[in-house]
């Protein structure tokens, strides 16, 4: 089947694959070949790739959406890259500053769904960095 | 007749504002090229999202999203006027405020020439310091410009903050609808105004399937009405999005052709100017000689 995954900036990834595991937000799960329809909501997390010889590939996805039709999958979702693409660093400076503002949200009226939105994505991308860099 | 040397300061300046004016064209040309890549990458989201809306809110029921609705009956109608940060851009500028003027009138807001005035059934947002200067200066209340950071530099990040704003006014009553008026691109040498509205959103048709059916046959997860409150901010943010990308192509197209006149404009002159410089040239050495020739004359 053909695994779409799009991002306002670009497609990330237009390829055959035989098996996907999605972060969903109702949990992770997986969509073999020929799948029944499906609309979901996508959480931030990992989606692992089994490609036709069996090799696994992870990518960090963002929010967004996956449509399962006609045995393409497509992902819609803010960003997403390849875990080796992951900046580690910048992952944990946005995780530090999440927190802070967290943190002070008591004092300022800050954008809390943002706020925490933008604490997930972090804290899924270190992880996911972590977990494969190791 | 001016002096020699006077011309030919002249033809130096002319010269260096050519030099000026075609490298403003060539760079012009390579932010259109980067505009319209970006447009073009955005073109699969886009479609895929307004794909999923539109199968989404033919199966929700009715009032399941306040976004899809009329808000506050009495309150203003907000109006996004996409313009420039600078200017040598054409008529780019005056004919988004043009179109401005004619939305305006043609919703009795305001009656033609009748000068200054911030009618208080709108709230205007503004994109572009060009617009906002045009606007502030005539009196108009801005309700917001978002002057942070430069159009040039706006991510799809910062496209977002912008549009939650908007909708956070939307939602607080501040606004009943939400025009977006900015200029559409059509091709490289068409661009024109053009007035999208953002709120409430108008959910694009379904692509129409074998029947047309109002029916979702596939699993949805969690559910509808979930998808639909997370799925209706991505598609306002998306749409935004586009509508900025486009008006920025569209810009540096404009910016384009201006500066492309202004290096023509610049040569035609240098040309005539030459033409003037050797004509009094000649003129000069003919005189010159005649001189000579007469004293040469006057001692035999």
């Amino acid at each position: 089947m053909r695994l779409l995954v799009i991002t306002p900036e670009k497609v990330v990834l237009d390829r055959e694959v035989d098996s996907v595991r999605i972060p969903g937000t109702e949990g992770s799960f997986g969509v073999l070949s020929h799948h029944a329809p499906l609309l979901a909501a996508v959480e931030p997390g990992e989606l692992t790739v089994t490609e036709k010889g069996g090799n696994h590939t992870s990518f960090f996805v963002a929010d967004g959406f996956v449509e399962v039709g006609k045995n393409v999958v497509r992902l819609v979702v803010d960003s997403g890259e390849p875990v080796t693409d992951i900046d580690l660093k910048r992952a944990e400076e946005s995780e530090k500053r999440a927190r802070e503002r967290l943190a002070a949200r008591v004092k300022t009226d800050i954008d809390l769904p943002r706020a925490e939105g933008a604490l997930r994505r972090a804290l899924q991308r270190t992880k996911l960095a972590r977990k494969y860099r190791m | 007749m001016a002096s020699l040397r006077d011309i030919r300061r002249r033809i130096k300046s002319v010269s260096s504002i050519k030099q000026i004016t075609r490298a403003m064209e060539m760079v012009a040309t390579t932010k259109l090229r980067r505009f319209q890549g970006r447009a073009q990458a955005s073109r699969p989201f886009a479609n895929q999202i307004e794909a999923i809306v539109g199968k989404l809110a033919a199966v929700a029921p009715e009032g399941s999203s306040r976004l899809l609705q009329q808000g506050a009956k009495d309150a203003p109608v907000g109006i996004v006027v996409v313009t420039s940060d600078r200017g040598l851009c054409g008529a780019y500028n005056t004919n988004l405020l043009a179109s401005l003027h004619r939305y305006l009138e043609s919703r009795g807001f305001e009656t033609k020439g009748a000068g200054p005035a911030s009618p208080k059934n709108v709230r205007l947002y503004v994109f572009g310091k060009k617009g906002y200067m045009y606007l502030s200066k005539r009196g108009y209340e801005v309700a917001r410009y978002f002057a942070e950071p430069p159009l040039e530099k706006f991510s799809y990040q910062d496209v977002r903050v912008a549009a939650k704003q908007l909708v956070k006014d939307f939602e607080a009553g501040a606004i009943s609808e939400l025009q977006i008026l900015s200029t559409r691109f059509e091709s490289m040498v068409t661009y024109k105004p053009g007035r999208a509205q953002w709120l409430p959103v108008e959910p694009p048709k379904a692509a129409a399937g074998a029947g047309g059916e109002a029916t979702l046959d596939a699993i949805v997860e969690p559910n509808v009405q979930f998808l639909l409150d997370k799925l209706v901010p991505k598609y306002l943010e998306m749409k935004l999005w586009n509508l900025l990308l486009e008006a920025l192509t569209s810009e540096y197209a404009s910016r384009r052709v201006s500066m492309k006149n202004a290096t023509d404009a610049a040569e035609e002159m240098r040309y005539s100017l030459l033409r003037t410089y050797n004509r009094a040239r000649q003129e000069n050495i003919t005189k010159q000689l005649l001189e000579i020739v007469g004293g040469a004359e006057a001692l035999r």
